[in-house]
């Protein structure tokens, strides 16, 4: 029972941290059809952020983070991917492929490829005794902080004027455009909040790793696409749910499967992925907009 | 219809296939008769040539991206090694190998065919499923199929090495079998895109309902185009084999998936001028780029070099095209006939109607 409880713990946040990398993808996608691959460049410059704000208070540390992430994932937008917006999926794919390729590789050629160690705070690594359970405070942060996260996320989706816009660009970006939603400033705001998405997710990540290098991103961003395609491409809550769901495989995987056939755990997973997308091409959730005509 | 004027339509068919063959048999007969790293530049680039053409037949003629050609390129490459590496070593790096594998032993040209083979065999299993999704689907499927299969080669150790991957494979490859396979390859490619299958996938490239519309199953071309990628794929996977004689998986991955897909992209990837073009491009540049990486000597000053610059500016070029050059170098045309090689004055301006 106690390791049960362990595990589901253990799921939950690393499901929490998939959910985040995940919507930060469907977010983007839902407007523009853009699988963004260079979320996972995001990731990485505000984990070299850290390095730089690390000793400061903890608002200067978490603002400066963040404000470096949204700042990067806004000249994205407006750099690369604007000029390309309305190519067809395919292009924007390898658009982002391309920026994630210059962006990695200009940090490699700036701040060099060995890995660098940062202690984010020695008092979040810390565990406490919960009814008997030892649990990483860690733990409890990354669940709390992504639920709160995901409301506030929900919230202005579901309130704002610009959220509403959103969700409306979402359904038909046409359409939407006709009736006087402004592109650019839908596009731009999708942006800052994958930004605000990545920036908590890399404070969570490092926090629990405590390294950094230009290769961060990746497993993140290979992750959350994952997560988006199992759980839907065009749903947000798809994708949120999808990032849980992907946690919690994770875990059981490692928890159940034989320890010969665990290295193969993400072998499997992607396998799963190929099935999902063969059996219900547009994930579990999907969005009444998705569903292609002729 | 004269037997004059189909023959020219078949020429300038031909023509950017030949005119592509002479380009890059200029630079090998360059290549051979300089310094072995030039050789080695040359040959590297004739092996990407083979995957950029692999690649061609089926992005370029289907309009659908694959990022799953990595794992062709892998099979070939694990299989032309099982079969080429003496059995003593196998027996000592590879225990894990079936009996059947480990005795086995072919030829280098055997065992490039085998590993197109094996590489097309697998591609036709994937192609049952996959060619059914839409076009960004079945991206994101082949992109599962190249991390899967990295994931299993870097962990099945006693079969394939696991992550210090193979060596010892006899190193065969010289720059003019290289050149010989990199004509195969455009030769494949060519008469793909003439043949009435070819013809058909390249409608659906176009507009993919009025192509159902006219009856093209859709289906059925994006099949066959997916598997003789394969097959290209792989046997340039098999050349790399015998060309470095090491590897691990990672060389089948992620830096590679992009350098292949930024050759097809510069150059233009719905044209085979233009895949082949953006080869010779890519090349060309990367090579500029190493050189100054690793330092250079401007007048009485030494520049350092540093790690990456030839990824950055790679990514730079591709970025650049993609933004302001999107259909790429050649803007997805053909290398158009010569004049000179039409018709005669009095001849040419019925011709050009025909066209």
């Amino acid at each position: 029972m106690k390791s049960l409880i362990q595990n589901v713990i253990d799921a939950l946040a690393l499901g929490s941290l998939d959910a985040l990398f995940a919507l930060g993808i469907a977010l983007i996608f839902g407007i523009m059809r853009l699988i963004n691959f260079a979320h996972g460049q995001l990731i990485m410059l505000a984990a070299y952020a850290i390095i730089l704000f690390v000793g400061a208070p903890w608002p200067v540390l978490i603002l400066g983070t963040l404000a470096v992430a949204v700042i990067a994932a806004l000249a994205m937008e407006r750099i690369a991917f604007r000029p390309v917006r309305g190519a067809n999926p395919a292009t924007l794919l390898v658009t982002s492929f391309a920026i994630s390729f210059l962006v990695q590789n200009l940090a490699i050629l700036i701040l060099g490829s060995t890995p660098r160690s940062v202690n984010v705070s020695t008092t979040v690594t810390e565990s406490v005794t919960i009814a008997g359970l030892d649990v990483s405070k860690l733990d409890i942060i990354t669940v709390v902080g992504t639920a709160a996260l995901l409301t506030a996320v929900a919230l202005f989706l579901a309130r704002t004027r610009i959220g509403v816009q959103m969700r409306a660009s979402a359904e038909d970006f046409a359409m939407a455009r006709l009736l006087g939603v402004r592109a650019d400033a839908v596009i731009a705001t999708a942006f800052g909040i994958s930004g605000v998405l990545a920036g908590v997710g890399a404070l969570l990540l490092v926090s629990q790793t405590g390294q950094v290098d230009p290769n961060i991103g990746l497993a993140p961003v290979l992750v959350a696409f994952v997560a988006t395609v199992v759980g839907g491409m065009s749903s947000l809550v798809g994708a949120v749910l999808g990032g849980y769901l992907l946690g919690s495989l994770t875990v059981a995987m490692q928890v159940v499967l034989p320890l010969g056939v665990r290295s193969y755990r993400d072998a499997i997973v992607y396998a799963i992925v190929i099935v999902v997308l063969v059996t219900r091409p547009d994930g579990l959730i999907v969005a009444k907009s998705a569903r292609t005509r002729v | 219809m004269s037997t004059e004027s189909t023959s020219r339509r078949l020429l300038a068919a031909v023509f950017p296939a030949l005119a592509a063959l002479a380009a890059i048999a200029l630079v090998t007969l360059w290549g051979s008769s300089g310094s072995e790293i030039l050789d080695r530049t040359i040959i590297t680039m004739l092996i990407d040539l083979v995957l950029v053409m692999g690649l061609y037949i089926f992005a370029g003629n289907s309009g659908i991206f694959s990022f799953g050609q990595l794992s062709f390129m892998a099979i070939g490459a694990y299989a032309a090694g099982f079969l080429t590496i003496p059995v003593i070593t196998k027996r000592l790096i590879l225990p894990g190998l079936p009996d059947w594998l480990m005795t086995a032993q072919v030829g280098p040209v055997a065992a490039v065919l085998i590993g197109g083979a094996v590489a097309a065999l697998f591609a036709a299993v994937l192609a049952i499923p996959l060619m059914r999704l839409s076009g960004i689907s079945a991206s994101l499927a082949t992109f599962a199929v190249l991390i899967a299969i990295n994931v299993v080669l870097a962990n099945s150790d006693d079969v394939t090495g696991g992550t210090s991957g193979l060596n010892g494979v006899p190193v065969t490859v010289t720059s003019w079998n290289a050149f010989a396979w990199a004509a195969v390859a455009i030769a494949i490619a060519l008469a793909f895109q003439l043949t009435p299958i070819g013809r058909r996938l390249r409608a659906t490239r176009e507009d993919e309902v009025a192509a159902r519309a006219l009856g093209i199953s859709v289906l059925t071309e994006r099949r066959v185009g997916f598997v003789l990628s394969a097959f290209v794929t792989g046997v340039g996977g098999a050349l790399y084999a015998q060309f470095n004689s090491a590897f691990t998986p990672d060389a089948f991955y992620l830096d590679l998936t992009f350098l292949i897909i930024a050759m097809l992209v510069v150059g233009g990837m719905n044209s085979l001028t233009g895949a082949v073009a953006g080869v010779l491009v890519l090349t060309a540049v990367s090579e500029g780029l190493r050189r100054i990486e690793q330092g250079a000597h401007v007048g009485p000053l030494f520049v350092p070099g540093r790690t990456g610059l030839r990824e950055v500016g790679l990514a730079l070029i591709m970025l650049a095209i993609l933004l302001f050059r999107p259909r790429g170098l050649t803007g997805g045309r053909e290398l158009p006939l010569p004049r000179r090689l039409t018709l005669p004055g009095r001849l040419r301006r019925p011709a050009k109607a025909h066209r």
